[in-house]
């Protein structure tokens, strides 16, 4: 035993497990997708025809100019909004914060439906706008988290040294790597979307994005092009992905064992007016899809109605969201465990998160390559296939909190557990569990608010089709629009749920707070 | 300091090590799959009509046989192609007996593509069915058309500028306030192919040149189009008249044009069907195939606020829907659009913003 546990990085244990780990992600996740991209190579006259074709970068331009320009607004603004919060310490901030993680896991469709109609934009401002608003959220709570992450102790050095200047440059490059992941993550969900500007730009200029040429060469059957043209939004996701995690893993601040959160560091009416606006605009910003999808139903029995129609496919979604969370949860702690102290961390990140970066069509072929087998009929034509589907997409959004948890973790609990007799998996397993609560209840939410969010993509399997996305698609071209609102409505509370729940998990298993209190 | 920890607790669990929730976890995926068992008697439908349409039949055809439908629908975002390029890779594998296709252009791939089978003997409806709506070797059958019109907002629009032609689209007197699907899917992908097929090059380039100069509106879908021509925001555009008929149920102001009655006619696309090569249900396929094509479909079909064109003569209609006779149809031989609609798909594609 180490006579100073954080003297030393924790060894890596449970190699074959890890490797074995490592490869059943590859069966699981990654073989569907190189499914998808085999025709690469068996029709490589296709695939270079593709490649060569113009239409396929100035597209992936303009879906880079868009997500780009969404970016542009949403990361001084979330940043700035994040600092208000954090540093004007009104009651009720940590809650906004919490809730601004909402809308970036609704179905671009609902963001189209409430911001469409309640700001009237079209054409690409709207689009810009629209992608904007969904981002913002993600920057704001990550931003939070980073300048939070400065302890009482060393905001009061910063503020006794150099003032409040020496504060922003010090909560300015925290906020850097959040930014970034925050960025890439928003980034890569936007990428590959076409609903935002398919609907903002029904009327004037069409813009048409990188998503309609992968849809075209589909629709042609032209399975090389197809899957030449899913090549450079891979890359360019799983790029950014790994560009966000490499940032904040190597900029970013974890909590030390002395941590404390500082007070307020703007006092007096500023306090009041930043920390206020600050609420409103986040607030406004996450709950406003709610707001405005309540208005547009117009009447309670209208929404009972849809409710009772709904019924069954919330009853899917609901058991898709429960189990895809869970799974994503559980296995974020198994991988952020084994992951912890390796020294090829950064591509076990990327091994990880690449899925994410792949356009959703593609990654459902390839699920069809690979399941489409008569011995595995119980997965393919259930729930299976889906759970399959959004653990292997999504589970890197899961991984990240609860590997940032484990990154930080002392050994003493650790050490004493094995001199107790445990075993060095199980004593970490269960260890680290208590402390893993919060992380984890944040990871499954997660899980299951992406499962809702990604299901549009797995349309083809059978098991998809009762689902309240599904009758949402359906609804928003052959139901009343109080019809469609109230259906949608019905997702977002749906999604909402889960968000008071980890609300709860945060205030009661937060064990930074609670120290604080202490 | 961290929480602490229960060391008996610890000791306790020690046999436990992670390998165990990953068992778990398989078998809850497991488990997942197999609550999916299927009945027997049952028949596993891809249709890319929208599913409260096709269950209105569908329902009538479960009561009269007792066969139960497994329904795969498309949305309106994915048109027909999430179905058809599923019915393609699960061709070693099949799960689905039949295909209803809401057109026919990708029917007549999907027979090229080996997926469809033709049914021997033919289905008893089909008989009694214009040929020219059915595949010559029986690999699909057409019923229940749609017809592709004008819808016209009344209110922006006076009777006497009703527009009459698909070429109204490009008129410069209404630059800028006129609409046209994006022709990369569904309807208006196989209406402009067979401008290009039936009419020449020539004059297909002609009509999207002046489509696009005129400053078309270019929605993603027929529906949306038509909602956007029920809300004002455009003077009229070329649709479906199952669309235009949702529109103006909700008491839009709009009209539907049926174009070109002096000269190429109206497009009529017929839904079809098809059996899937080594489904697994083939004799239920077979029954679920010859009930679409039966009157009672059609009538059903026709009476639904979407109102489809019955193709079989005789057939109850309400009489607001109008059938070939009655208004001129455009002659169109789909079997050579439908194995155009590839190429031209592309083509579009890079024509069209």
């Amino acid at each position: 035993m180490r006579a100073s546990p954080e003297a030393h990085p924790p060894a890596p244990h449970g190699a074959w497990l890890w490797w074995a780990v490592l490869a059943l992600w590859g069966a699981f996740a990654l073989l569907p997708l190189g499914a998808a991209l085999l025709p690469i190579v068996t029709e490589a006259g296709e695939a270079r025809a593709a490649l060569l074709d113009g239409r396929l970068w100035r597209r992936l331009g303009e879906s880079l100019l868009l997500v780009g320009g969404a970016l542009a607004l949403a990361v001084p603004l979330g940043a700035a909004l994040a600092w208000c919060l954090v540093r004007t310490r009104l009651p009720g901030a940590r809650l906004v914060v919490a809730l601004a993680f909402f809308p970036i896991v609704l179905p671009p469709l609902v963001h189209v439906l409430t911001w469409y109609s309640a700001l009237g934009l079209v054409g690409r401002t709207a689009v810009i706008v629209v992608y904007a608003i969904s981002v913002l959220p993600l920057v704001v709570v990550l931003a939070a988290q980073a300048i939070e992450s400065a302890s009482r102790q060393h905001v009061d050095s910063l503020l006794l040294t150099g003032g409040i200047g020496l504060l922003l440059a010090d909560d300015a490059r925290r906020c850097v790597p959040a930014c970034a992941l925050a960025g890439a993550l928003g980034g890569v969900l936007l990428i590959s979307d076409f609903t935002v500007a398919d609907f903002a730009t029904s009327l004037g200029p069409k813009v048409s994005t990188y998503a309609e040429t992968l849809f075209a060469h589909v629709s042609a059957m032209r399975e090389g092009r197809a899957a030449a043209a899913m090549l450079p939004g891979l890359l360019v996701g799983s790029g950014l992905l790994v560009w966000g995690l490499w940032a904040r893993r190597r900029l970013g601040h974890t909590f030390g064992r002395a941590y404390a959160p500082g007070e307020a560091v703007v006092q007096g009416p500023v306090r009041w007016v930043a920390g206020v606006l600050a609420i409103v605009v986040v607030l406004a910003l996450a709950m406003g899809p709610l707001v405005a999808l309540a208005v547009q139903t117009q009447s309670g029995s209208v929404f009972a109605e849809q409710f009772r129609l709904a019924l069954p496919a919330l009853r899917r979604s609901l058991l898709v969201g429960l189990m895809g969370g869970g799974i994503m949860a559980a296995l974020a702690v198994l991988v952020a465990i084994l992951a912890r102290g390796r020294s090829h961390r950064a591509l076990a990140d990327a091994w990880f998160v690449l899925p994410i970066g792949a356009p959703a069509i593609a990654f459902a072929f390839g699920l069809i390559v690979v399941w489409n087998r008569p011995a595995f009929d119980a997965v393919y034509l259930g729930i299976g296939i889906l759970l399959i589907a959004v653990v292997a997409r999504f589970f890197g959004t899961a991984l990240i909190p609860v590997s940032d948890t484990v990154d930080a973790l002392d050994r003493s609990g650790l050490e004493a557990a094995r001199l107790a007799g445990a075993g060095p998996l199980a004593a970490t397993f269960w260890t680290a569990l208590p402390l893993l609560l919060r992380p984890v209840a944040v990871g499954w939410c997660l899980g299951f608010c992406f499962a809702q969010r990604d299901l549009d993509a797995l349309f083809m399997f059978r098991a998809s089709q009762e689902t309240l996305l599904h009758r949402l698609y359906t609804n928003v071209v052959f139901a009343r629009p109080d019809e469609t609102a109230a259906l949608a409505l019905l997702l977002t509370l749906t999604v909402a749920v889960p968000f008071v729940l980890l609300v709860a998990v945060i205030v009661f298993l937060d064990p930074w707070r609670r120290r604080s209190k202490r | 300091m961290p929480q602490a920890v229960d060391y008996a607790l610890t000791t306790k669990l020690s046999r436990f090590s992670p390998i165990h929730s990953v068992l778990l976890l398989a078998l809850v995926l497991f488990l997942a799959g197999c609550g999916e068992s299927v009945p027997r008697q049952q028949v596993v439908l891809y249709t890319s009509l929208n599913e409260p349409t096709a269950r209105s039949v569908l329902d009538a055809f479960t009561d009269a046989t007792g066969i139960e439908v497994v329904l795969v629908a498309d949305t309106e975002r994915d048109k027909t192609v999430g179905l058809v390029q599923t019915l393609i890779r699960e061709r070693s594998n099949p799960r689905a007996d039949v295909f209803w296709n809401s057109e026919a252009a990708n029917s007549v791939l999907l027979a090229q593509e080996g997926v469809l089978e033709p049914l021997a003997p033919p289905p008893a409806g089909a008989a009694r069915i214009p040929a020219e709506f059915s595949d010559p070797d029986g690999y699909w059958h057409g019923f229940a058309a749609r017809a592709r019109v004008i819808i016209v907002n009344t209110e922006l629009v006076a009777e006497e500028d009703y527009p009459d032609s698909i070429w109204d689209i490009a008129d410069p007197e209404w630059r800028g306030q006129t609409a046209i699907v994006r022709p990369v899917t569904g309807t208006t992908l196989t209406h402009l192919t067979a401008i290009y097929e039936m009419l020449g090059d020539e004059v297909g380039d002609q009509f999207v040149d002046a489509v696009l100069a005129n400053e078309a509106h270019l929605p993603p879908g027929n529906g949306r189009l038509a909602q956007l021509v029920g809300e004002g925001h455009i003077a009229f555009g070329l649709t479906d008249t199952s669309d235009y008929r949702l529109v103006r149920n909700t008491g839009s102001p709009v009209t539907a044009i049926y174009p070109d009655q002096d000269g190429i006619g109206t497009l009529l696309i017929p839904n079809t069907v098809g059996r899937v090569a080594g489904g697994p249900n083939p004799e239920n396929a077979r029954a679920l195939i010859e009930f679409l094509l039966s009157e009672q479909a059609e009538e059903i079909l026709a009476f639904h606020q979407r109102g489809h064109i019955p193709l079989k003569p005789d057939v109850p209609r309400p009489q607001e829907v109008i059938v070939p006779g009655e208004f001129r149809t455009m002659e169109v031989d789909m079997a050579v659009v439908g194995p155009a609609i590839p190429q031209r798909l592309e083509q579009f594609d890079a024509r069209f913003p």
